[in-house]
């Protein structure tokens, strides 16, 4: 499949924290072939194994499968359903459809004209109701159902594509790119993609993988914010000029230069993100697993995160995909085991 | 740092080892006695480049815990080669009459002397350390030592003390990374070593200047502060009882750390659940530029310290 189908395939499925299983069931469906073991832990991660000569270093991709949501959190007299929405902005949610237990429904607001002096006023959590319809009080979808954006997927422009949970199904897209690419080839690694569960609720499913699995190397995918009107700040990374190569603490020196020499050497496009503390993705927590995981950090830039309306660029997306595949080519920076002082000089 | 530390081991050490965070941990000492562990951090606070303006001056992010305020007008040096810096704030002269301005770190750039964008991102990629760059001088009276980074050097320094005596007990030390980014070297650490008892060495802030309030502690030169309870840990009674007895017996001052914000690498020990305490030395404007100690109170840590392992046998026992 082309980046953009994977994109609008992935995009088209909805899952919340804990609810990842459409996840899974699409990767296994439309990746046959192209991993030798699928898995599934007790965290809730999804573990496709490409086998490899048994000596050979394990190399870890993760990526997370879920995507923020709104939660039913009371039931209101008539068709109606208070929501509770962590993690994301109340001001952009009054007017949208959206979707629960199969449902549609839409997120109500008080029309500007009964507003009065509030009319300027954003919407804050306490307002936020979703208005299912008439007859649907009998059967309302249960309190801690997830709600998630109804949004259609679509291109904007030649480069760009826009959806509800790109963060991270643009990440896991590129994943899935690598798989294919990598179909049937001999690798010097043994690869293990882990589509990890409910980093958006702070879990931290990549932690769990490496108490049970030694890993060499890993590469955590996530998405990170992109340059836009409203954030101009110059040190953020920009849209449609690669992924971000993430550096600081959490990402050993060896590692970072080998991501950035990879993609030097196949001509692949990357940027820098800097990060002198938590880099707020899985890799944070997963590098000090177990007796430690040397990890790397690659964030597709995204605009307009946890919105119902993220933008990613397609080429970015394709780029990593490539990427990916690379590393997975090329020996690793250190030799298994080998650990400390090559890694930090 | 590492490679410092690594070359200053003494002969007494009888395994070292760099693990996949980082940490350099060695062993010094065998024996039936307790497993005994010292944490003692490398890293220190300092900045990141992260982004560089048109004309060729550096951004820059907080590595660590340091606050805006106290890093204008400051000497840096930035990456490995150490090229020299100033981080920059616009006379008064040209902004007297405007409010009084509290920099943030979107005011704040270290001025290298690149021409442009293109020289600065040369000299200092984004991602680059920057560190400030303080000279150790000792006062007059040999009393106080001033500089950077006692927070923890003079953790680094005790431990490498103690390394020298060989020990009738295992005693290993974590020289750990990333402590003042969340504890994160140390955890990893502990899972390697596991230890019947930990001892972090630290530094913590001294409250004798004029603008701390009355009735806080530490002091400088009233010896090693011993903690009750700080945001990371509940100190393990049996080891503080012990801390205060080995000061008692060496002769040497010590005081208790009032106060309980904070937190460092016991409270990492304490969460995985071991027998944890922490002794730190009194430094005045921690995480700023410029600290100061007083050196008595790394020597009293120091008896009191060879006091404490001299009976550790007894300690483990007295749970």
């Amino acid at each position: 499949m082309t980046a953009v189908q994977w994109l609008d395939r992935l995009t088209r499925l909805r899952a919340a924290s804990g609810h990842e299983a459409a996840v899974h069931e699409a990767l296994q469906a439309h990746l046959a072939g192209a991993y030798d073991r699928a898995e599934t832990d007790a965290a809730g991660n999804l573990l496709l194994w490409r086998d490899g000569p048994p000596a050979a270093p394990l190399l870890l991709f993760t990526a997370h499968a879920d995507q923020v949501a709104l939660w039913v959190s009371a039931h209101l007299p008539g068709d109606f359903l208070r929501v509770a929405a962590p993690g994301i902005d109340p001001a952009c949610l009054p007017g949208l459809c959206v979707e629960a237990g199969g449902r549609p429904g839409v997120i109500g607001m008080l029309p500007p004209h009964l507003r009065g002096a509030e009319a300027e006023r954003a919407a804050a959590a306490p307002d936020l109701y979703v208005d299912f319809g008439p007859g649907a009080a009998d059967d309302l979808p249960p309190v801690g159902t997830p709600i998630h954006f109804a949004t259609e997927p679509r291109r904007l422009g030649p480069d760009r594509f826009c959806a509800a949970g790109l963060d991270d199904r643009a990440s896991v897209a590129a994943i899935a790119l690598a798989l294919e690419e990598l179909r049937g080839e001999r690798l010097p690694v043994r690869l293990l993609a882990a589509i990890t569960a409910q980093e958006e609720s702070g879990r931290g499913g990549a932690a769990y993988l490496a108490t049970d699995i030694a890993v060499d190397a890993a590469i955590v995918l996530d998405v990170t914010f992109a340059r836009q009107p409203e954030v101009a700040d110059e040190t953020l990374p920009l849209l449609g000029q690669g992924a971000a190569v993430g550096i600081g603490p959490n990402v050993p020196p060896a590692l970072h230069r080998w991501i950035e020499d990879v993609a030097a050497r196949e001509g692949l496009p990357c940027q820098r993100e800097p990060l002198p503390g938590d880099s707020g993705t899985d890799g944070w927590r997963l590098q000090i697993a177990g007796r430690g995981v040397p990890t790397g950090l690659l964030s597709l830039p995204l605009r307009s995160m946890h919105s119902p309306q993220e933008v990613v660029s397609i080429g970015d997306v394709e780029a990593l995909g490539r990427h990916l595949a690379a590393l997975a080519r090329h020996p690793l920076p250190t030799a298994p085991g080998e650990r400390g002082t090559a890694l930090w000089s | 740092m590492r490679a410092l530390v690594a070359s200053a081991l003494p002969r007494t050490v009888r395994s070292r080892q760099v693990d996949a965070m980082g940490n350099l941990l060695v062993q010094a000492g065998a024996g039936r006695g307790p497993k005994v562990l010292l944490l003692a951090h490398l890293d220190e606070v300092g900045l990141m480049v992260s982004g560089h303006t048109p004309e060729g001056h550096l951004r820059i992010r907080p590595w660590g815990g340091v606050p805006a305020v106290v890093v204008p007008g400051n000497p840096v040096l930035v990456g490995a080669d150490g090229v020299p810096g100033a981080i920059g704030w616009a006379p008064h002269h040209l902004t007297r009459g405007s409010a009084p301005r509290t920099p943030t770190y979107d005011d704040l750039y270290v001025d290298i002397g690149a021409e442009d964008a293109a020289a600065a991102r040369r000299l200092a990629p984004v991602g680059e350390m920057v560190t400030f760059h303080t000279p150790y001088t000792v006062t007059p009276d040999g009393a106080m030592a001033t500089g950077k980074a006692f927070d923890d050097r003079a953790g680094v320094y005790l431990a490498l003390a103690l390394l020298a005596e060989d020990w009738d007990f295992p005693l290993h030390v974590a020289f750990t990374v990333q402590e003042e980014v969340g504890l994160r070297g140390a955890q990893v650490a502990l899972r390697a070593v596991r230890p019947d008892l930990v001892l972090a060495l630290e530094a913590t802030a001294a409250a004798d200047t004029p603008e701390t309030p009355a009735g806080l502690s530490t002091r400088l030169g009233g010896g090693p502060a011993l903690t009750t309870v700080d945001r990371a840990t509940l100190a393990d009674r049996g080891l503080r009882q012990a801390l205060r007895r080995a000061g008692d017996d060496a002769g040497v001052p010590w005081q208790w750390r009032r106060g309980v914000g904070g937190g460092n690498e016991a409270g990492a020990a304490w969460h995985q659940g071991y027998r944890a305490a922490a002794l730190s030395i009194p430094c005045r404007y921690l995480h700023a530029p410029v600290s100061r100690i007083h050196l008595g109170d790394l020597a009293a840590a120091e008896a009191l310290l060879r006091s404490f392992l001299a009976h550790v046998q007894e300690v483990a026992s007295d749970v």
